[in-house]
């Protein structure tokens, strides 16, 4: 629903015809891979962007354009309508004050010879968010909104489950106070019964600090919780993007009906009659 | 399980964290340092104090025997000991840090640096570092600290080499990732996160290049080329080498000390290797 | 009291695993579960619940550092943990098999396809070697690899991971196993494959009434897999029972909380999810009594400080939980 405040405004992300190919190598093989083919997309402020894909679609290798670790061979990403890649260190590093990232792998996302307290305080102080006793003030509150103890700031990572560890990686992302958060499959790694606890985390967090969301996963269920617009990857492509209702209503392309046509359901009729469907 | 494994805590299980022979190996070469630090204070023999008991066997008065110039032989070895230990320490030193430098250097920056590095890193690695010691030793000259050098600049590719490996692998890190987009310059990305994480290696490293830099050294005096005013465990073997049949206590406790010192350095870094290979497999 | 049919019997196992710092602490505790011939039985649970020990050790295939404390596992009349090593060989492979969860690393990376299958196929029938790859080939067709001939010269690089799941699989039945232990063959595939695999073990299964042993921690999956499902939390199966009575009324706080506190497709998209609290316990420091107790909203004192026995709610229903309570109706995204 475009409104005045949009047109004046503008989305927060934009992403022109953004594609990455990447050298193949191999016993005998030469050429290029296409990860991403052309993808474009807004992101409107305070919104969730889903990308759904399975392996292979590039949904990965999209999120690292879009956060500005990975240079793409052809198109744009703007942040605020600034050019995030091809710029000096220094535009970089303002980029990143206003974007972070989510990763995956709560076993590998922290430093393990890191404090929690240092893991916060560092974004903090490079970025001069916050010095001395309001550093430390922060990281409290960070942790709090986050669901974790004061007390845990001394720890090191491996004190922690897995969904604390992913907790902490977003209290992480939340120290510099950034306006956009591009999550790489924030919950796929973690137990399903813990999943639900991040999701409404983040939703939460959403509503407390004005954020918007670039929220890649390969699980349907989980996307159409948290976002507002999906787009679905295939193949490097984006085959299909749209609000988030209509899409698991009434999808379009036939790669999101085999999608939701295949994914596991919870119920044991549906299930069943979903096995049962076309042989393979 | 994930819990379980909290114990791979810090403080002082470094013992704790050592299987069986990497506890040996920390065994020996405490035992090696002792002996040339400690015991070497407390002895009543100096080991350049000549005497009339020439070529004597181990007995009550001199506990190791005494060489052919009545030299009490457990005050050599002691004070050898220290001159052994002391190359294998700073050459290791040398070694470690330049290899450290490189290594991560080459690791972190890739591309054309890495390249160029890593084909002089080769062509160091390609020449045999013993007979090059040896050229040079004889050309710049004997003394302890030009030996020193020339070890610890001829063996640095070894450490490079496994810095950068790792280095490599943790540059890809989420974590990382992470502390770059925190605003941490490169510079800190590799001393703050990178290198913290590649310290077990490089401990492993330093142990193994003490090790062999004190068996290089050895060879070197062995050969005649040691440094004739701070005797090593080589340069003993040396002198000791002419007596094998009628003083063999000359020669075999200096080099019975040399080799238990190595191979405590070995098993050392082979038992840190254990120790954290585990802990960085696992979560 | 076994039944002729019963294929598998794990009678009251208990796991006992040694850590590095010199403790013991129980991984399974008291797990008794009952597979008979044809059927498809469904193991879920989620990190720390012993669902992979349990089919880990019906293998004998347990870590160096775990160890039986109690308890019996037979495969038909045979007492698996009696037997010697090299009997156990012999049945590895050929009445019982197992099939992995990574497919990456399950085959052989060095060796044909072909290769690896007819070996399996040697090890257990008397055969040549050219039928032996005879059999391969008719295996790879029937798990739906197309041009087998082709593909059983090829090496597992040159397989996709579905394909390779299924050789995998393929190998799992090469020797008409009595039991097939499936221990999370498709987490690692993308949703499009795993609905081919799962279609695959049910035709298998249909085909030639080889009873599975399903281990997953997707509720989907088993919805559409299995015709039983037992529950496990850190070390017990806290509930068991025919798929549809499980999923319309589970009887286990922590079985609707598995049905209910996730995102689901079938569900109305509500504001918030009904999420439990907490996390799994810690094995080697569990809490008293019921170790879902901490994060249950029905607990009582007495879940607290004693741990429930399994009790029988109906024939084929039965459920480890001092309430019981009926949690029929399904709450969807409770606002909070």
């Amino acid at each position: 629903m475009p409104s005045v405040n949009d047109r004046v405004t503008g989305p927060l992300l934009q992403v022109h015809g953004a594609g990455r190919d990447f050298a193949a190598r191999g016993w005998g093989s030469s050429g290029v891979f296409r990860a991403v083919d052309a993808v474009s997309l807004e992101v409107r402020r305070g919104e969730t962007l889903g990308i759904v894909g399975e392996s292979g679609s590039g949904k990965s290798t999209l999120g690292r354009m879009i956060a500005g670790l990975l240079a793409p061979t052809r198109g744009q990403v703007l942040l605020d309508g600034q050019d995030v890649h091809g710029g000096s260190g220094a535009r970089k590093r303002a980029v990143w004050r206003r974007m972070q990232m989510v990763f995956q792998d709560p076993y590998s996302s922290l430093n393990p010879r890191m404090t929690v307290r240092d893991a916060l305080l560092e974004p903090m102080r490079n970025f001069g968010v916050a010095q001395g006793q309001a550093a430390q003030d922060r990281a409290r509150r960070l942790l709090d909104a986050c669901g974790l103890p004061a007390r845990s700031l001394d720890l090191y990572p491996r004190e922690f489950s897995g969904g604390q560890r992913q907790r902490i990686g977003i209290a992480r992302a939340l120290a510099v106070q950034p306006d956009l958060i591009v999550a790489d499959e924030p919950v796929s790694a973690l137990d399903v019964s813990v999943q639900a606890q991040v999701i409404n985390l983040m939703m939460d967090l959403q509503a407390e600090f004005q954020l918007t969301y670039v929220f890649i996963a390969h699980d349907l269920a989980v996307v159409r919780q948290i976002a507002d617009r999906v787009g679905v990857m295939h193949k490097g492509c984006m085959v299909e993007l749209a609000a988030s209702e209509a899409l698991f209503a009434a999808p379009e392309h036939a790669y999101t009906k085999t999608l939701l046509a295949s994914s596991p359901m919870a119920d044991p009729a549906r299930a069943r009659l979903q096995l049962a469907g076309d042989p393979a | 399980m994930t819990a379980v494994n909290a114990s791979h805590a810090k403080p002082w299980p470094v013992w704790r964290a050592l299987n069986p022979s990497g506890r040996t190996g920390l065994l020996l070469l405490l035992a090696a340092v002792l002996l040339c630090t400690v015991v070497a204070g407390m002895l009543q023999h100096s080991p350049s104090t000549m005497s009339e008991a020439l070529r004597e066997p181990p007995g009550a008065t001199h506990w190791l025997g005494t060489d052919d110039l009545g030299r009490d032989v457990l005050a050599r070895v002691a004070h050898g000991g220290q001159i052994s230990l002391m190359v294998g320490t700073f050459s290791a030193l040398i070694a470690v840090l330049i290899g450290v430098a490189v290594g991560a250097a080459c690791g972190y920056l890739g591309g054309t640096f890495d390249a160029v590095v890593m084909r002089v890193t080769e062509a160091f690695q390609i020449i045999p570092r013993f007979f090059l010691a040896l050229i040079v030793v004889a050309l710049v000259g004997s003394g302890i600290w030009k030996i020193i050098l020339v070890l610890g600049l001829l063996s640095w590719p070894a450490t490079a080499r496994v810095v950068r490996a790792q280095v490599m692998v943790l540059r890809r890190e989420e974590f990382v990732l992470a502390a770059i987009m925190g605003g941490a310059s490169t510079l800190r990305v590799i001393g703050r996160h990178i290198l913290p994480n590649v310290a077990p290696i490089i401990a492993v490293s330093a142990s193994l290049q003490a090790g062999s830099a004190i068996l290089l050294e050895s060879f070197i005096s062995f050969l005649g080329l040691g440094d004739v005013a701070h005797p090593s465990w080589g340069l003993l073997l040396q002198q000791g080498q002419l007596f094998i049949r009628d003083g063999w206590w000359i020669s075999t406790f200096p080099g019975l000390a040399l080799s238990l010192t190595i191979l405590g350095l070995n098993l050392l870094g082979d038992g840190i290797r254990a120790a954290h290979g585990d802990s960085a497999s696992t979560s | 009291m076994m039944d002729l049919h019963t294929v598998l019997d794990v009678d009251d196992l208990h796991i006992d695993i040694a850590t590095p710092g010199g403790r013991t602490f129980s991984a399974l505790q008291g797990v008794s579960l009952q597979i008979r011939a044809g059927e498809i039985v469904g193991v879920v649970g989620e990190s720390g619940s012993g669902k992979s020990l349990l089919a880990k050790s019906v293998m004998r295939l347990l870590p160096a550092a775990a160890r039986v404390a109690r308890g019996r596992i037979r495969l038909g009349a045979q007492d698996l943990l009696t037997l010697d090593a090299a009997a156990m060989r012999r049945l590895r492979g050929g009445d019982l098999s197992m099939v992995f969860q990574d497919p990456m690393t399950s085959l052989n990376p060095v060796l044909r396809v072909g290769a690896q299958l007819s070996e399996a196929i040697e090890l257990h029938q008397p055969v040549a070697r050219r039928t032996a790859w005879a059999k391969a080939r008719e295996l790879l067709a029937r798990v739906g690899i197309a041009n087998p001939a082709e593909r059983a010269r090829q090496y597992p690089h040159e397989f996709s991971g579905g394909m390779r799941q299924r050789a995998m699989i393929a190998m799992g039945i090469a020797n008409t196993p009595r039991l097939l232990i499936a221990d999370e063959p498709t987490t690692a595939l993308d949703v499009t494959v795993q609905l081919q695999i799962l279609r695959l073990l049910r035709a298998l299964n249909q085909d030639s009434k080889t009873a599975v042993l399903f281990i997953t921690h997707n509720m989907g999956v088993v919805a559409s897999l299995c015709d039983r499902v037992a529950v496990m939390y850190s070390g017990r199966i806290v509930e068991e029972g025919p798929v549809d009575a499980i999923f319309s009324a589970p009887r286990h706080p922590y079985t609707w909380a598995l049905l209910n506190a996730v995102p689901r497709l079938d569900f109305p998209r509500g504001e918030r999810l009904a999420a439990i609290p907490g996390q799994a316990p810690d094995l080697a420091a569990p809490p008293a009594g019921c170790r879902f107790a901490p994060r249950c909203s029905h607990a009582t004192d007495q879940c607290r400080t004693q741990e429930p026995t399994r009790v029988a709610t109906d024939e084929f229903h039965s459920v480890a939980c001092w309430v019981r309570p009926d949690l029929q109706e399904k709450t969807h995204a409770v606002g909070q």
